[in-house]
């Protein structure tokens, strides 16, 4: 392996982000989630929740709202994770399945072996299959574990339209999501406070989007590594003031990149679409690598995840573009919107060829990628490439096979765009 | 008839099936469908013939290379299961009339029906319906949305095939229906407390396979001869009692070729925890309630909605631990079980994870010896299985 693909080379391909609020909102997001519930006159609940939860509810009703997708993300990152998911493994679960799963329930098991003494302790759980379905068994597992109260938000599908009773069944559940909360914590929530969670979630939400938007422009202010980075407080603290602000701020820095055409790498070649989870372990040397050859990833299908503002009128209006837009996760939507949204993308973005990372650690985001992805080139013309990895498990990783496959490709790119 | 023709007669319709679905009887009637969600009733009265695919049916025969497609459409990470149904549905696609695709029950079925489409490998007069599933069970909500679901199932049926499916229809399907799971029932409390000589195990579960994939009428007259076969059969075996008593639990797993190539599971089995085993058939559809009212088709399919969803034993997909914990302790006092074997196809998340949490809970709490086993349709680690099993039971007489 050389030097250069660890990524341990002193060159930097990259213009850094000054915007670093994202960065103090996550430590401080941390911080409290360990210091809050241990003040006793606070009474502050923890819930864990899935990344596809209706997360406004629980931050309206005061409670701690933790991630263990995000939290495996930083084991990931930090390369502890496989430490974890070996606890995991010793403890029965098999190596096969998902590895935020395996690698939190480490966690879970060994607390004091786990960084930052794994995520404070729960009181109830909330989780929604509409990312996957591991997540009904996982978090069932977390359950029992705990013997604490779980509520679980069933969202069917969408094969083309939602049919109304579909959605009717959805919006049932946020009902009883609210009354569950509300059983939990012993209090009403607040209507006009609910509102308002949503009108912050929803002004954060917009603008993650004009962030992610502003990436159309060439050179693209912002590559993978900086959204998967910056992703983590649109995921964690919707619904919350402060949210707004490390968004306004980072907003702010990456319309004067635009302005000035300051790239997220310092000399855009090749623009490539990003498609699943990112290799958490792996994202800096991958992406630098590749920076270094001037290609940049203005576009990606996983931070567009959380890119789907709700909107109300009022609280019942609301509550009614909650239950649409927590059914209309990218990862609960039939193939044909996937090869549609990842098409559009690729001419909206202006994109020369696309990676899909086939995660064996997940199966909803990778099955079926052999065949989108031929159907993905046929409809744009555009040449994809998949290569074989694990988002936080990196015994399923092979760096000399991923650089060979990106090579050509990045060859047959250079081909098509340069002759 | 003698019960070996019963039997070898079951064996050559699994084994030939892909062939059998070209006969007269299945033409333009035959509706594949995948999971026991399905409500199959409605497939009945519609005067069509659900089909469930069990493993082990030889779909090579058409093309040598079929594992090379799936390959190529499929990762080899997704659920063996799961690509074991959709290559027998490229292979046999043209003996289909339609598919009912539950696609939501799991991470590995959730594409199954667009791939099959985006890789054209479903003949043009093929018509689909996509069945989108409840996942939770056992409350009132998910029932009545199962119910609407069922309503959009019957009107597409009836456009599909252009007729009106009647109160009379449907009723019969569901008595008939109601009927096989009772003679299944049946046929399994006969072999749990002895041996019935000449009738195995295996041929129990070849028997739960086969009238799976035939016409219900012909199903039931199989479960009806056999069970006579059995009844007026004066030689009985008791050993059963001197053998290990275990109950074997796991979703998918439907190779009966397993009890086959180990003699002292045909031996030990007595009862079963399997999709198309109890969890298919331990229920009944009551529609003979004083508030029926003649003609409401919607009461008859408010009852199926009802029996699908709330009262149904619990599976590993949709229910809460507590309920699957209930269950099994249950049936391991019914049974007297001594051992518990779970056993998974590879690659299936939700069996993953409920063979490690329940075996845990069971050897903790009722020191009940359980083993675990992971294989593919195909069996083609039935060496190991075969050590392990044995090791099991030794463990269990000890």
């Amino acid at each position: 392996m050389s030097e250069e693909k660890t990524g341990k080379d002193t060159e930097r391909a990259y213009n850094k982000l000054y915007s670093l609020k994202y960065k103090k909102a996550m430590q401080s997001y941390y911080r409290n989630s360990k210091l809050l519930p241990m003040v006793p006159f606070l009474k502050k609940k923890v819930a864990w929740v899935t990344s596809g939860s209706p997360v406004e509810l629980l931050v309206s009703a005061g409670i701690i709202v933790l991630y263990p997708e995000n939290y495996a993300a930083i084991l990931g990152g930090s390369k502890t994770s496989v430490q974890a998911c070996q606890v995991a493994e010793n403890e029965g679960f098999n190596k096969e399945l998902c590895s935020y799963a395996r690698c939190h329930l480490g966690t879970v098991f060994k607390p004091q072996e786990s960084l930052m003494k794994g995520l404070s302790k729960p009181d109830l759980l909330v989780s929604s299959n509409n990312i996957c379905g591991t997540v009904v068994k996982w978090f069932n597992t977390i359950a029992e574990y705990y013997n604490i109260p779980l509520f679980h938000l069933d969202t069917p599908p969408i094969t083309g339209t939602q049919e109304n009773h579909v959605f009717d069944y959805v919006r049932e559940q946020i009902d009883d999501l609210v009354e569950f909360i509300e059983t939990h914590t012993g209090k009403k929530i607040n209507h006009e406070k609910m509102l308002n969670t949503f009108e912050l979630s929803n002004t954060a939400t917009k603008l993650w989007m004009d962030i992610l938007k502003s990436c159309r422009n060439i050179p693209s202010p912002l590559n993978c590594p900086d959204r998967f980075i910056t992703m983590a407080p649109i995921v964690t603290q919707r619904g919350l003031k402060k949210t707004i602000k490390v968004y306004e701020d980072l907003l702010t820095e990456v319309q004067t990149r635009v302005n000035t055409g300051l790239g997220a790498i310092k000399n855009e070649k090749i623009r490539l679409l990003w498609d699943n989870i990112a290799i958490w372990y792996y994202l800096y040397p991958f992406f630098n690598e590749l920076a270094k050859r001037g290609v940049v990833f203005p576009v990606d299908t996983y931070t567009n995840a959380w890119a789907n503002p709700i909107s109300g009128r009022d609280l019942d209006s609301a509550l009614d573009a909650a239950a649409k837009v927590y059914s209309q996760v990218y990862l609960n939507q039939d193939l044909g919107y996937r090869i549609d949204l990842i098409s559009e993308l690729i001419e909206e973005y202006k994109i020369d060829g696309f990676v899909l990372h086939s995660n064996k650690a997940c199966k909803r985001y990778s099955m079926g990628m052999l065949s989108y992805k031929k159907a993905i080139t046929d409809r744009t013309g555009v040449p994809g490439v998949i290569i074989d990895a694990d988002m936080v498990d990196s015994r399923n990783f092979s760096e000399e096979q991923t650089w060979t496959r990106m090579e050509s490709f990045i060859e047959l790119v250079e081909q098509v765009k340069f002759g | 008839m003698l019960l070996d023709k019963v039997i070898s007669d079951m064996d050559n319709l699994i084994t030939n099936f892909s062939r059998i679905l070209q006969q007269d009887e299945f033409l333009g009637k035959s509706v594949v469908y995948f999971t026991a969600d399905i409500p199959v009733e409605i497939v009945t009265a519609a005067g069509l013939i659900p089909i469930r695919i069990p493993s082990d049916i030889s779909s090579r025969e058409k093309n040598g290379s079929v594992n090379l497609i799936i390959d190529s459409i499929i990762q080899p990470f997704v659920c063996a299961k799961s690509r074991h149904m959709m290559e027998f549905i490229i292979n046999n696609s043209e003996s289909f009339s339609a598919g009912i695709f539950s696609e939501n029950h799991c991470d590995s079925l959730q594409n199954i029906f667009d791939l099959l489409q985006l890789n054209k490998s479903l003949p043009d007069a093929f018509a689909s319906f996509r069945f989108l599933l409840p996942v939770k069970r056992g409350g009132k909500g998910e029932a009545n949305y199962y119910y609407k679901e069922i309503k959009r199932l019957v009107t597409w049926l009836q456009d599909w095939t252009g007729k009106k499916i009647t109160y009379l229809q449907l009723k019969e399907a569901i008595n008939l229906h109601n009927k096989k799971r009772t003679l299944l029932l049946n046929l399994a409390d006969l072999i749990q407390d002895k041996i019935q000589e000449g009738f195995l195990t295996s041929d129990l579960f070849k028997i739960m396979l086969t009238v799976d994939i035939l016409p219900i009428q012909r199903g039931i007259e199989i479960l009806e001869d056999t069970f006579n076969l059995l009844d007026k059969n004066p030689k009985e075996s008791n050993s059963k009692q001197n053998t290990s008593r275990i109950l074997i639990s796991g979703s998918m797993f439907d190779n009966y070729r397993l009890f086959e190539e180990i003699t002292q599971l045909n031996n030990s089995v007595v009862a079963n925890d399997l999709t198309f085993g109890s969890r298919s058939n331990s229920f009944q559809i009551d529609i003979n309630s004083p508030d029926a009212e003649e003609n409401d088709t919607d009461f008859l399919i408010e009852k199926i909605a009802n029996s699908y969803i709330i009262d149904r034993v619990p599976d590993s997909v949709h229910h809460f631990p507590e309920k699957r914990k209930e269950y099994l302790i249950e049936q391991i006092n019914k049974y007297n079980i001594s051992g518990v074997i779970f056993i998974y196809y590879s690659f299936c998340d939700p069996d993953a994870f409920e063979s490690r949490n329940l075996s845990h809970y069971l050897e903790n709490t009722m020191e009940m010896p359980c083993l675990t086993l992971v294989t593919d349709p195909q069996l083609t680690n039935i060496g190991q299985l075969t050590t392990r099993v044995e090791a099991f039971i030794e463990r269990i007489g000890d």
